[in-house]
């Protein structure tokens, strides 16, 4: 056999085998109602399987396909019912034949055994029931005949030949006798046997009108095949060539030298080998199309067309010369323009030229699209084995099995959908008991859609399932650290059911068997990334779950955007573009930070990963200049440095080359100096991308990056422009991840999943900004309380009456370093250090630092014992590193005990409490905050006031308490973000409650938000208070309590 | 070589044929049979963070063409893009790719026997770029290089 028919052979069968599960499906829906062509059609499946195994030699194949063949033939003849369990035979054993074929070269070492002795046992078990109504009645044929008798038979050219005779409307509804039909077959030819013996044939009135009798001849005569049928008046299927050379193979003839032992008589009546390699006959059409002799139900049987193998249509390829030549007659016309002709020739030459490229790319992208029916149909076997598996009712309904797709995202499709009809099996549609509860129908219903919609193709996924529930999605999605309270309190109820989608989550309690083994829908989601698909979720608790995926008709044209970047033009993938950004250049600072190297752009209260295009790329950024009209290079250091309000101290020697050429009004305060920022999705974390230029949008045609350029993974390939030239696509995650966002970002979720661990014992995830003090002295402080970081050279800072200070903006700002009050390591010497912004009751001073400067997002657990110092409120383990945490104020307090001298009226409070500290009893503060970190922190210099203070985990806890003890509390501290019962709910209980009303409330917040403060406002909220910041909330403890 | 019969050019068995060109002032020739076109077309579209000698690519009738600095990779030192300078475009396992050359020269046409080793100096590590030298019939010397040590990544 060669490799080349071998490889047809299986691609013919697989094609077979995909249209004959929902053939089965429907034969198992109609039970007893046998519909005849459809059982056909799957029978002359499995026989096709079987006529090209036994002729590549592929033995178990053929034998499977023999035995299913044999259950087909029954169900054919109603004498098995296909009932659910025969289908399901059937169905595995067409899987079985599948997997075979997969590996057709070695599916001759398989063990089938199992299957085909599955199978017999159906026939066998089939056939003694049917024995005993039918009396003995042969139903095949089975002639046994000498070797001798054929090749006699054979002489003279003769050519062999089966013949079957339906007693009934062959020979009796003719008003013929057998005997009238056998002596005409003597006249044309040689009667070798004949089958049954002709006494055995009852009187037809007799029969039952189901009883399809049929007589059967083997029968030896010169006519051609092409002839035979017209001459005896029998139809092609009835007919059956035996080949010469072949009649071993033939199960219908049983060789008496063999001695065979008398077997239940094969249903098989003629191998398709037979008729298949009987090539040399002139009829191979007629004979491909014939099936095996029959009983009376195969008559209708009808062509099976090879053009399941064709995957283009003729027409598109039709269309496709046309337009090819239409394309080679413009050619000749732009040509013959060129030479001759002036500008009007040449541009209607070119014009036509154009149309005809379009409508020829149009034709050709419809030769790669295929209807989505390729995947769709088996959906119906797998929502019926699931069925069946989960002991629920579900039927499936396909529509718009019609719609095509481009053959890449057809083949891409499968998995996803897969994994999203399995879910709603599985956890949409409830088992028939719970459905009958809930007065629903039990038979559950998933529709399988697909439609055109503006351009795009929609794919629906729909139950009538229990549908989600966003809370319990949400409690799971906190527990899983996948999103932060904040967020989950702003959630809507569709951004909830959508948590579903995020990495890292999976719904099923347990994993099962059928869906959640270990991949969810953020995997789903992922493949239709890839594709340029989105998902959406729609879900109404008990009404169903709707999955909706919007699909591009194509996948070798991408809507992009075009930006640029030092002259050079990239495209941006539209898919991946999640807005555009335009910074004015008098904002830069308002929007975008530095932190260490680092540029992080702040978008609406997010804050996300700033790259620059032109420093990724190696380019020289460039900007436009509107006087010239030219792109001019850019001096910025940065994105950062927008050179407004660069302070003179600041560093570098671009710095001082741009500031001894332009002199401040000069600089960037166009709109052209504007920065434009895309922010990007890449997978699962998103950044924003500066670009010197957006220009427009574009539909592109991918091209493919040569060998040399395989590993520049920046690029997902090249496009060619308008103008002729290259332009390259960026490839969003390819950036991140040579920008090493993505090292980041993993970095980020690895933390996360440490943090799950660490939660149980008490830790709270911080955002710390660390520094170094001496080389390996790790320090760090809440983010939040630093105002920003300058860099300055060592030989910046100024010695002025003992203290040292810098100058910045129009002062000078007072510095310190932690060793003045806190016992640590003296900085070490460097010529680059970093100053730390604080704002401390009400100035703002440096604290000196040694770069590099690191922000982490951590759990920390701290240890407010063992390095406790002035300065110091602690120590904690970041990053495997035992790390101070700095208390400013406390440091600032130490140093410059002057600075808080006005503040007389507390220490006034301080003396009266050590005057009468039984008083303190009266002065119980209640703390409510959910972050350990800040509950021990704040708790910690509260009490050192001489409070009493009660620590409440969160608002719920705190109303809790005051409920119990109402007369207990004297004022509230709440944070504002907290589980089960927020600061601002936790402040309207106060407030609405007459025995607690007159309790002052303190808010205390990270970053307090003109909103926040007008909602706590509203709800009653006394005042508020940045956290950690120490003295400015004692004083307030203060003032409200000796009001 | 020059001083061989003209007789001897009908046997095509033995013949060669090169497209001869100019590394800053060397003389290399490649093998006609791989090259598909010399283009006169010089937009190069730059490739940021690609391998140095990756000049960058162009569009050659829709396909996308990797343009090879080969001085550069042979080690003569990169080359400038000037007006004579030419694309020799190869075709190589199922791409194209431009390799850059500062002035094309004429073709070169010899018997297989007149190729000889690459004089033993100009091996080591330059040496692996060439397959022999030839003198062409201005009795300059010209260095056939080794196309697909010149195309590898």
């Amino acid at each position: 056999m060669d490799d080349e028919t071998l490889k047809i052979y299986i691609e013919e069968s697989k094609e077979h085998l995909e249209t004959i599960e929902t053939d089965l499906l429907e034969i198992e829906r109609g039970g007893a109602d046998i519909d005849e062509d459809l059982v056909n059609k799957v029978f002359r499946a499995a026989h096709s399987i079987k006529g090209g195994g036994g002729f590549l030699a592929l033995d178990n194949i053929k034998k499977l396909a023999h035995k299913i063949e044999n259950i087909l033939d029954l169900i054919r003849s109603y004498e098995l019912t296909p009932t659910p369990d025969i289908v399901n035979t059937l169905l595995t054993s067409f899987d079985r034949l599948g997997e075979l074929l997969d590996n057709a070269a070695d599916s001759n070492e398989e063990d089938i055994e199992d299957k085909l002795a599955e199978l017999t046992a159906l026939t066998k078990g089939e056939k003694e029931t049917a024995a005993g109504k039918e009396d003995g009645i042969l139903s095949g044929p089975c002639f046994t005949v000498s070797e001798d008798d054929i090749s006699r038979a054979r002489t003279g050219g003769k050519i062999l030949y089966i013949l079957e005779y339906d007693l009934r409307k062959d020979i009796h509804l003719q008003g013929k006798t057998p005997q009238n039909i056998l002596s005409n077959l003597e006249d044309t030819g040689e009667i070798i046997s004949v089958q049954p013996e002709l006494s055995k044939v009852g009187d037809p009135e007799e029969l039952e009108p189901a009883n399809k009798n049929s007589i059967y001849a083997l029968f030896a005569t010169i006519i051609e095949p092409d002839l035979i049928s017209s001459l005896l008046d029998l139809s092609d299927d009835q007919i059956t060539v035996i080949e010469q050379g072949r009649e071993q193979e033939c199960p219908a003839l049983n060789f008496s030298a063999k001695k065979s032992a008398p077997q239940y008589p094969d249903k098989e009546k003629e191998p398709a080998l037979e008729q298949e390699s009987q090539s040399s006959v002139k009829s191979e059409e007629k004979n491909e199309k014939k099936p095996t002799p029959k009983k009376k139900g195969s008559r209708k049987s009808t062509d099976f067309s090879r053009s399941e193998s064709l995957r283009v249509p003729v027409s598109v390829l039709d269309q496709l010369i046309n337009r090819a030549g239409e394309l080679v007659l413009s050619r000749n016309t732009l040509l013959q323009a060129i030479l001759t002709g002036g500008d009007k020739e040449i541009n209607e030459a070119g014009h036509r030229v154009d149309m005809v490229t379009s409508d020829l790319q149009k034709t050709i992208m419809l030769t790669r699209m295929q209807p989505i029916a390729n995947i769709f149909n088996k959906y119906n076997r797998v929502v019926r084995d699931l069925a069946r598996n989960l002991g629920k009712q579900i039927e499936i309904t396909l529509e718009g099995k019609d719609v095509e797709l481009d053959k890449t995202i057809i083949e891409g499709l499968g998995d996803p959908l897969t994994h999203l009809v399995r879910n709603s099996c599985d956890h949409g549609i409830e088992s028939p008991a719970e459905r009958k509860k809930k007065g629903k129908p039990e038979t559950g219903h998933i529709y399988l859609r697909a439609f055109h919609e503006s351009g795009q193709v929609l794919i629906e996924i729909e139950d009538d399932g229990k549908g989600l529930d966003p809370d319990k999605l949400t409690r799971k999605a906190l527990e899983k650290g996948l999103i932060t309270k904040n967020k989950a309190a702003g959630l809507s109820v569709k951004e909830k059911n959508n948590l579903i989608m995020k990495a890292g989550f999976s719904t099923s309690k347990e994993v099962s068997d059928v869906s959640g083994r270990g991949v969810g829908m953020d995997v789903v989601k992922n493949n239709l990334d890839k594709m340029g698909g989105q998902i959406d979720l729609i879900s109404e608790i008990d009404r169903g779950t709707t999955v909706r995926i919007k699909l591009p008709l194509t996948l070798a044209i991408m809507p992009s955007i075009l930006v640029s970047s030092a002259e050079e033009r990239f495209a941006l993938p539209q898919v991946n573009v999640a807005e555009l950004l335009r910074i004015p250049a008098s904002e830069v600072r308002d929007w975008v930070e530095k932190i260490g190297e680092a540029d992080i752009l702040s978008l609406r209260g997010e804050l996300i990963p700033l790259l620059q295009l032109s420093n990724i790329m190696n380019l020289r950024s460039t900007y436009y200049d509107p006087k010239t009209g030219e792109f001019k290079p850019d001096r910025r250091s940065g994105l950062y440095d927008n050179r407004l309000t660069s302070p003179d101290s600041k560093d570098g020697d671009a710095e001082m080359a741009g500031k001894q050429e332009n002199k401040p009004e000069e600089r960037r305060e166009s709109t052209q100096s504007d920065i434009n920022v895309a922010i990007l999705q890449a997978g699962s974390f998103r950044y924003g991308l500066a670009v010197d230029a957006v220009h427009d949008t574009v539909e592109i045609v991918v091209k493919p990056l040569g060998n040399h350029l395989k590993n520049c993974e920046v690029y997902a390939g090249a496009t060619i422009m308008g103008d002729g030239r290259v332009a390259l696509i960026i490839d969003t995650a390819g950036l991140a991840r040579t920008a090493e966002l993505q090292a980041v970002a993993e970095e980020a979720k690895s933390r996360k999943e440490k943090k799950q661990n660490k939660i149980k014992e008490g830790a709270t995830r911080q955002t710390l900004l660390i520094f170094h003090n001496g080389p390996e002295e790790y320090c760090a402080v809440p983010l939040h309380l630093v105002v920003r970081v300058e860099q300055v050279k060592a030989d910046d800072i100024e010695f002025k009456g003992g203290k040292k200070v810098i100058r910045y903006r129009d002062g000078s700002l007072p510095v310190y370093a932690l060793e003045e009050a806190a016992n640590v390591d003296s900085m070490e010497e460097r010529e680059e250090i970093t100053v730390i912004l604080f704002r401390v009751a009400g100035r703002e001073i440096g604290l000196l630092s040694i770069p590099p400067l690191e922000i982490v997002e951590e759990d920390i657990v701290m240890d407010e014992v063992t390095l406790k110092q002035t300065g110091i409120s602690g120590s904690a383990i970041i990053q495997d590193r035992t790390t101070f945490i700095v208390d400013i104020f406390g440091l600032m307090e130490a140093l410059n005990p002057e600075w808080f001298n006005h503040r007389t009226s507390r220490l006034e409070y301080r003396s009266n409490v050590e005057a009468a500290p039984v008083s303190s009893s009266g002065k119980k503060i209640l703390l409510a905050e959910d972050s350990s970190f800040f509950r021990a922190q704040v708790k910690g210099f509260i009490a050192s006031e001489g409070y009493e203070v009660i620590g409440a985990a969160d608002g719920q806890e705190a109303w809790n308490y005051l409920n119990k003890n109402p007369e207990d509390i004297s004022l509230v501290v709440t944070d504002i973000e907290m589980p089960n019962l927020n600061g601002f709910e936790l402040t309207r209980n106060i407030k609405n409650d007459e025995r607690l009303s007159h309790l002052p409330v303190i808010a205390l917040t990270s970053l307090a938000g003109e909103e926040d403060i007008a909602t706590g406002k509203k709800v009653g909220v006394d005042d508020y208070q940045v956290k950690l910041d120490k003295e400015q909330l004692l004083q307030k403890i203060y003032g409200y309590l000796n009001k | 070589m020059d001083n061989e019969p003209i007789s001897k050019i009908p046997d095509k068995e033995d013949q060669l044929h090169f497209t001869s060109f100019y590394l800053h002032d060397t003389l290399c020739g490649i093998d006609i049979s791989r090259i598909q076109e010399v283009n006169t077309d010089l937009a190069i579209t730059k490739v940021p963070l690609a391998p140095e000698y990756v000049i960058g690519i162009k569009n050659l009738r829709g396909q996308i063409v990797t343009i090879i600095d080969q001085s550069l990779k042979i080690g003569y030192g990169p080359s400038k893009i000037k007006k004579s300078s030419r694309i020799i475009i190869i075709n190589s396992e199922d791409e194209y790719i431009g390799l850059l050359a500062d002035k094309i020269n004429d073709i070169v046409t010899a018997p297989k026997s007149a190729i000889s080793e690459p004089p033993s100096n100009i091996k080591g590590v330059q040496g692996k770029f060439f397959t022999g030298v030839l003198r062409n019939k201005d009795k300059e010397l010209m260095a056939i290089l080794n196309l697909d040590e010149v195309l590898a990544i």
